[in-house]
């Protein structure tokens, strides 16, 4: 065959070494099993940046002042993974049949919703949950955003730039949410109703940096936890938890829980739907 | 505490969050607010549980605790108390671990089940014996919770004791030691996973352990275990191929793709069963399949794996099987009927599969995804192209080569240097191509790509870049420099802008400056240009002045930089000033790696010298001294190691097993052999092990 260069073998101790960057800076875990994929995905970095093998590569990242920007150029050929709009439909119903008119009563007074999509790739999601508020017909002429948060600065372009192909939809249910895109070359766009209300920036979840300091009315942070360890979990729970207003709403995967991880939130049983809530105060004298 | 009381009387709230907070500031050194909390591990709220086993598990004192905690493992009304309690109990460590192993030694039946539950979830070593002790328990449940056990706690001696309980009458103890050695990837010997796999039950467990063999003949065994009737040994043994491709390479793994073919042969339906296990979660079970099905070659088959490529985990594994089966009118046929109902990304491996097997719309399908709005489709389509290596393909990635994008560049750079590094048409059509663009002006991504194919004649072009306005020209104009002279084009010639780039203003260019003339000194090195053996020097006089100016530069990384290069030109006379970097406890472990890696390069190294520099905290550094030690015969060498053994570390350690097998010395094998038998860490107790084999076999001989 041509054109192809040489492998380039990533041992299982350099393995173990190049791993630990990542979860010492970002708190994601790449398990055994995930080690061709950083072989792959990483091997053509080497080249990139003229070094010999991958003990090089770990050794740069740890003790190279450039180091910390590769760290970040690494985890976007790491984490690309693609999404759809509506996806988990049962949970996204219950969103809009419960927790949307609890939030038009519980926020009625302040006229303002703020919601973020915590790892939110190439923005589906964001945008996804930007059409059910506008599609609910409950928050006219309410201050509304919805913020889209990532690691990834490629999938935070994409996210930004609104135009998505027709994989994006997919999902049955996502083919109503077209009435808020346009057709341009092949792509769909997003509607400026929507770009109105949407907003996208950089944050790691690990360690708060980059996330809103405003209080936050519901999070959804799905199928993110599951590339975390068990300690880097709790540490990202306890950001999203101080984010969060008191009875505040967390919206994990369906097959996520928050068993073993925390204790902070209360358990809320929706129609199909099971949701995490920051609680209110308590009775007088436990605060 | 102040507040204590109302916790205590807020603690059996009705109100789930008033419990819960009031439960937080129980204070379990008053005896009541302990019974509270006790109590409070059997609440009907998981949360409040959870807090009291917070609360528990940060006693100071825990032996007023401790009676009550280890009934309730038994006695608590619920499951969740039950596993709260133990939950406290691990939360505890090892200040429980005392009274937990008298009720495993004492109590009856059922309560030393739950012991060794708690025991496990301690995980300390200390529990070992006990629970190897459990191995020949009279009762098969505890036999089997105890292999359990040691699978989580591990070390050598719970080893030892599964590997040995391999060999055991009861069934279902052998099954759980192969279950609890797969847990701590330890692969018993093949030749007794052969015999384990007689019986179906264990067939699962015996596969998924040769995922960790480094024996040849385990191959085999796995290549059988793909024609196995049961499901779950067939997805075993695929998992463990998916391992094994991380651990070899293609030609050590020849055999079993052989092995497979001639089982396909015979009739055995393995490419339909890998389909089947496409779909799985686990991706090393896609990954053996994806290997298996580009083995086969079956076209049929194609289909399935080119829609896999969907996944970004597999599609560079899909990438791979697709370009292993074989091209033609057949594979054209079956993928291109799949193209519309692919995802865009997966489209993108089709096309390439496509155009491999000479589908020349395909090869143009790739060329208008070059520029795609889709940033993803676009990357992919671009790195397809390098590795089709056609050179039809260079006018559409040479256009890319000032893209502003993110990557882009940088992307097209690679993919022509795979096209030019092909085959000579490759190379000629590229360097048209770049020489032609570099008339309006260089980029970082056209020096990279004339490093890496250019000719002499391109010498100039990128002398020039060394004083472009932009520091990252700059930058990219010596890595093309030190590509050029690794190429063996240049030959001792003198470079003035180069040493004068090692006096730029932008540190990254200081660097690069160094690094090509570390480069060009290995180059010219090892084409004896200069061997400093014989006096002579691989570099001129003018630009190791410069370097050794360098090695005081403000910046540690240039200083780095230049000791390596230092150490690479070979002489001898730089060995003080490189060594003051090396024992320097301010300076940075960058600068100090470098310094003992060039050190290495100029003669044996000072072994005092060492084993100050072995103080520094960082790991990297010790594994520096580790490495050098090479150098350093008799005493002194093995008392740098031994004191390396004893680092935290376990990269330091794993260092160390090798540089002692490397050094072939017998006097070390009694130290290794110790710490192979205490060393927490799989890896290296494996390599530890491996080095005292080896030296007991040296010493044998």
């Amino acid at each position: 065959m041509r054109g192809q260069p040489p492998r380039q073998v990533l041992p299982e101790q350099t393995f173990r070494l190049v791993r630990e960057r990542f979860h010492e800076r970002f708190g994601l875990w790449f398990h055994d099993d995930l080690r061709f994929l950083l072989e792959l995905r990483l091997g053509p970095r080497l080249a990139l940046l003229g070094l010999r093998d991958f003990d090089a590569y770990q050794r740069f990242l740890r003790l190279d002042p450039r180091g910390p920007a590769e760290l970040f150029d690494a985890v976007e050929v790491l984490t690309t993974n693609e999404t759809y709009f509506y996806r988990e439909p049962e949970q996204l119903r219950a969103f809009e049949r419960e927790l949307l008119p609890a939030l038009q009563r519980e926020r009625g007074e302040a006229r303002r919703l703020r919601l973020l999509s915590a790892g939110c790739s190439t923005g589906e999601e964001v945008y996804t949950l930007a059409a059910l508020l506008l599609d609910s017909g409950r928050f006219e002429g309410w201050d509304l955003e919805v913020l889209g948060v990532d690691l990834s600065r490629r999938c935070l372009a994409r996210a930004q730039a609104g135009a998505f192909g027709e994989q994006a939809f997919r999902s049955p249910e996502a083919l109503a949410l077209r009435r808020w895109f346009h057709l341009l070359e092949g792509r769909w766009v997003a509607d400026e109703a929507l770009l109105g209300l949407v907003r996208f920036g950089a944050a790691n979840l690990l360690d708060g940096q980059g996330l809103p300091l405003e209080p936050l009315d519901v999070i959804f942070c799905r199928n993110v936890l599951l590339y975390f360890d068990p300690p880097a979990r709790r540490q990202v729970l306890r950001q999203l938890h101080a984010r969060l207003r008191p009875g505040g709403w967390l919206l994990l995967g369906h097959a996520e829980s928050l068993l073993q991880l925390s204790a902070d939130f209360e358990v809320v049983h929706l129609d199909r739907a099971l949701v995490f809530r920051k609680p209110r105060a308590a009775a007088e004298g436990a605060a | 505490m102040s507040g204590a009381g109302p916790a205590l009387a807020l603690a059996r709230h009705p109100d789930e969050e008033t419990r819960y907070r009031a439960v937080l500031r129980l204070d379990g050194a008053v005896a009541a607010e302990l019974a509270e909390l006790l109590a409070r591990l059997s609440d009907a709220s998981w949360r409040v549980r959870t807090a009291a086993v917070e609360r528990l598990g940060q006693l100071a004192d825990p032996a007023a605790a401790l009676p009550r905690l280890i009934d309730l493992l038994d006695e608590a009304e619920t499951i969740a108390g039950r596993a709260a309690a133990e939950a406290a109990l691990a939360s505890l460590g090892t200040a429980a671990l005392p009274a937990l192993l008298r009720r495993l030694a004492s109590a009856p039946g059922e309560r030393r089940l739950s012991a060794i539950s708690a025991v496990t979830s301690i995980g300390s070593r200390r529990s070992v014996p006990a629970l190897v002790a459990c191995l020949a328990d009279p009762d098969p449940a505890l036999r089997a919770a105890a292999a359990e056990g040691l699978g989580k706690v591990g070390g050598p001696e719970a080893v030892g004791a599964l590997l040995a309980a391999l060999d055991s009458d009861d069934a279902t103890l052998r099954a759980t030691s192969l279950d609890a050695l797969g847990a701590l990837r330890i692969s018993p010997p093949a030749a007794r996973v052969a015999a384990l796999l007689a019986e179906a039950r264990l067939r699962p467990g015996a596969y998924r352990a040769l995922a960790c063999s480094d024996e040849p003949a385990a191959l085999p065994l796995l290549g059988r275990g793909l024609a196995e009737p049961g499901r779950s040994a067939r997805l075993a043994a695929l998992a463990a191929i998916g391992s094994q491709r991380g651990r070899r390479s293609g030609q050590e793994l020849a055999p079993l793709a052989a092995e497979i073919r001639l089982q396909v042969a015979g009739g055995a339906p393995i490419a339909a069963w890998c389909v089947e296990a496409l779909e799985a979660d686990e991706p090393q079970v896609a990954a053996g399949a994806l290997l298996v099905l580009g083995w086969v070659g079956e076209l049929t088959h194609a289909p399935a794996v080119a829609r896999r490529a969907a996944d970004d985990r597999l599609r560079p594994l899909v990438e791979q099987a697709l370009e292993a089966l074989p091209a033609g009118a057949g594979l054209i046929e079956v993928l291109g009927q799949l193209l519309p109902e692919l995802a865009p990304v997966a489209r993108v491996a089709t096309y390439a599969a496509l155009a491999r097997a000479g589908e020349r719309s395909a090869l143009q399908a790739l060329l208008d995804r070059a520029a795609d709005a889709d940033p993803q489709v676009q990357q992919e389509t671009i790195a397809a192209l390098g590795r089709l290596g056609d050179p039809a393909a260079v006018p559409a990635l040479g256009g890319l080569l000032g893209d502003q994008r993110p990557g882009v560049a940088g992307l097209a750079a690679g993919a022509l240097l795979a096209i030019g590094q092909a085959d000579d048409a490759g190379r000629r059509a590229v360097l048209l191509e770049c020489r032609a663009r570099a008339a309006a002006g260089g980029s970082v991504a056209l020096y990279r790509v004339l490093g890496g194919c250019g000719g002499s004649e391109d010498l100039r072009l990128v002398r020039l870049g060394l004083s472009a306005a932009a520091e990252e020209r700059r930058v990219a104009a010596a890595g093309a420099l030190a590509a050029l002279g690794k190429r063996g084009l240049l030959r001792g010639e003198h470079l003035p802008e180069l040493i004068a780039a090692l006096r730029d203003p932008a540190w990254p260019v200081r660097v690069a400056a160094a690094r090509a003339f570390s480069d060009l000194a290995e180059a010219n090195f090892e084409a004896r240009f200069g061997d400093p053996a014989s006096g002579e020097h691989p570099l001129c006089d003018l630009a190791m002045g410069a370097l050794r100016l360098a090695i005081d530069d403000a910046a540690p990384v240039v200083q780095a930089a230049a000791a390596v290069a230092l150490g690479t030109c070979g002489r001898r006379a730089h060995q003080e000033v490189v060594a003051a970097r090396a024992v320097d406890e301010r300076a940075p472990a960058l600068l100090v790696v470098a310094a003992l890696q060039a050190l290495a390069r100029l003669g044996p190294p000072d072994a005092v010298l060492l084993e100050q520099a072995l103080l520094h905290p960082d790991p990297e550094v010790k594994k520096a001294v580790v490495a050098a030690t090479g150098q350093v015969a008799g005493e002194p060498g093995r008392q740098l190691l031994r004191s390396a053994l004893a680092s935290e570390r376990w990269d330091v350690r794993l260092a160390v097993a090798h540089a002692v097998e490397a050094r072939r010395d017998v006097a070390l094998r009694d130290d290794v052999a110790h710490a192979a038998a205490a060393d927490a860490d799989p890896l290296v107790a494996r390599a530890l092990a491996d080095a005292a084999l080896s030296l007991a076999a040296g010493a044998g001989r």
